[in-house]
């Protein structure tokens, strides 16, 4: 062997242990998808705080490596596999609940409670969709996973999916994440579509001032509803009302910092990088990836739209009339929906500030679907 | 109904069926009555909770009584002193004492009245005869 065949044996030994050996075409589309998360989340804006390590995380967990080295989040006793059990075992979920709580004012749903209603209305989806994953032969379990994408909360799709369909679980926090972030694209045309002019610049009464002792009862009081009720929520809400206990009763104020602020954003972190990293072409691109992504779509219409309708049915009964747009924040991505449907109310009259009453069915949608997950968990568990 | 293929392989299909099992439609209609259920409980309680707070409010603190009423008619009262006393920590931003809070007496009045009278004379208009 004369010394170019040795250089060229060596450079095709090395070729063997660089990516490109393994890269296939659903590797690539996958990287590009990834790119395309990050283009959105940082020159769109769509959810940044979401996308970027999402889209991070799926071109990391699309780059091949020899069968030898435990690199990706499904070989046994790698880094990111270790990483990856926070989403497998459902435990990242309930500690992004601790901070979503630390951060909530409750104050305006206190002070028009049936507000409340369109949150749960917009559970619709959830269940409608259930329904549609099981006429398309998904079992039960992965139905439930699945319908819970149109609660509009990832954590809690997350959460769920791990609990029932731990195969299902990259395509439901992708479909369930995306969908998050699109919510300014698929939420104003029904919410348009479903309400007139006038329903439109319909104003609400300004909000009551709410006592500090109310803001504290009333964690431990939604609490003990919730959960007694449908105990499958209590990691979930448990940690939500935790969360929101320690913001109100001003005693625990760096805790509630914590939780609100390092602690959420470490743990959103992980959560992101993690599900990206586990949609490796060979897992993710599948036929029933795309039904999911499709179930998904439809179960945010859904619920927008249940949310929309329930809000017309009660003015129907009601003497002070509701904008019936709020219906649409009952979709609980916080505080995205919301935002939604301030712009939508904006678009009609400048003047009329709809935010703030749009939290109030926003952080029901949060209690809502939680409940809707802990009564699928429970019934379809079994 | 067969609604896709793949390579002789059945990817999915559409049934009707489980709709019709316990674990169907029984249980999203059970699912959704539950989280009914659920947050209008909890609007019933958001409801009534100013009323129970009232309620247990009045049942602990005792009625306040009027300060007002048994000061003279020269004295300021612990609210205004109060408010006195923050809005001068508010102004002067750095330690201090203050040793007195009085009401204006006429003679202070007078005072007063003479630097008026003072400032306005020094601005005083040459006056132009009419024409």
């Amino acid at each position: 062997m004369n010394a170019l065949e040795y250089i060229g044996s060596k450079i095709s030994d090395w070729f063997g242990t660089t990516a490109f050996p393994g890269l296939e075409w659903g590797n690539a589309i996958m990287i590009v998808i990834g790119i395309g998360f990050i283009y959105l989340a940082i020159f769109k804006h769509y959810e940044p705080l979401l996308l970027v390590p999402i889209g991070f995380g799926v071109i990391v967990g699309n780059i091949p490596t020899m069968a030898e080295m435990t690199l990706s989040v499904y070989d046994e006793g790698s880094v990111l596999q270790y990483l990856y059990f926070g989403v497998q075992k459902g435990i990242y979920p309930p500690l992004i609940f601790l901070g979503i709580g630390a951060m909530t004012d409750f104050s305006t749903m206190l002070s028009n409670p049936k507000l409340v209603l369109l949150g749960a209305a917009a559970q619709l989806g959830v269940f409608l969709t259930y329904l549609g994953a099981l006429t398309l032969t998904f079992t039960p379990q992965e139905a439930g996973a699945i319908g819970i994408i149109g609660g509009a909360d990832g954590p809690t799709a997350i959460f769920l999916a791990s609990r029932l369909a731990p195969d299902l679980l990259g395509a439901i926090a992708i479909a369930a994440y995306s969908y998050m972030a699109l919510v300014p694209v698929i939420q104003p045309p029904i919410m348009r579509m479903l309400t007139t002019r006038e329903e439109r610049l319909i104003r609400m009464r300004p909000s009551r001032i709410v006592s500090r002792q109310e803001r504290i009862a009333f964690p431990i009081a939604a609490f003990l509803i919730c959960t007694l009720f449908a105990p499958g929520a209590i990691v979930l809400i448990g940690m939500l009302f935790f969360g929101n206990l320690m913001k109100e009763c001003t005693v625990t104020d760096r805790l509630a910092l914590t939780a609100r602020s390092a602690m959420i954003d470490i743990v959103t972190i992980l959560l992101g990088f993690c599900v990206g990293a586990s949609t490796n072409a060979q897992h993710f691109l599948q036929a029933r990836s795309i039904l999911i992504f499709g179930l998904g779509a439809v179960s945010f219409c859904i619920a927008t739209a249940g949310g929309v309708l329930f809000a017309k049915a009660m003015n129907l009964v009601l003497r002070e009339k509701i904008n019936p747009l709020l219906g649409a924040a009952g979709v609980s991505a916080v505080p995205d929906s919301a935002r939604v449907v301030q712009m939508v109310g904006q678009q009609e009259d400048s003047t009329n500030f709809l935010l703030m009453h749009a939290m109030a069915p926003n952080v029901a949608g949060v209690i809502g679907s939680a409940v809707a997950a802990g009564m699928l968990w429970s019934q379809l568990a079994k | 109904m067969l609604l896709a293929m793949e390579e002789n392989e059945v990817v999915f299909e559409f049934t009707l069926d489980p709709i019709w099992h316990d674990y169907g439609l029984p249980m999203a209609v059970m699912g959704m009555f539950v989280v009914f259920v659920v947050l209008g409980l909890m609007v019933t309680f958001i409801s009534l909770l100013p009323r129970i707070m009232a309620l247990s409010s009045s049942a602990t603190v005792p009625p306040a009584t009027p300060i007002d009423a048994a000061l003279g008619d020269d004295e300021i009262s612990e609210e205004l002193m109060v408010v006195i006393a923050a809005a001068v920590a508010a102004t002067l931003q750095t330690p201090h004492r203050i040793v007195q809070v009085r009401g204006l007496t006429p003679a202070d009045q007078g005072w007063s009245l003479r630097g008026r009278t003072l400032h306005h004379q020094s601005h005083q208009v040459p006056r132009r005869d009419p024409k």
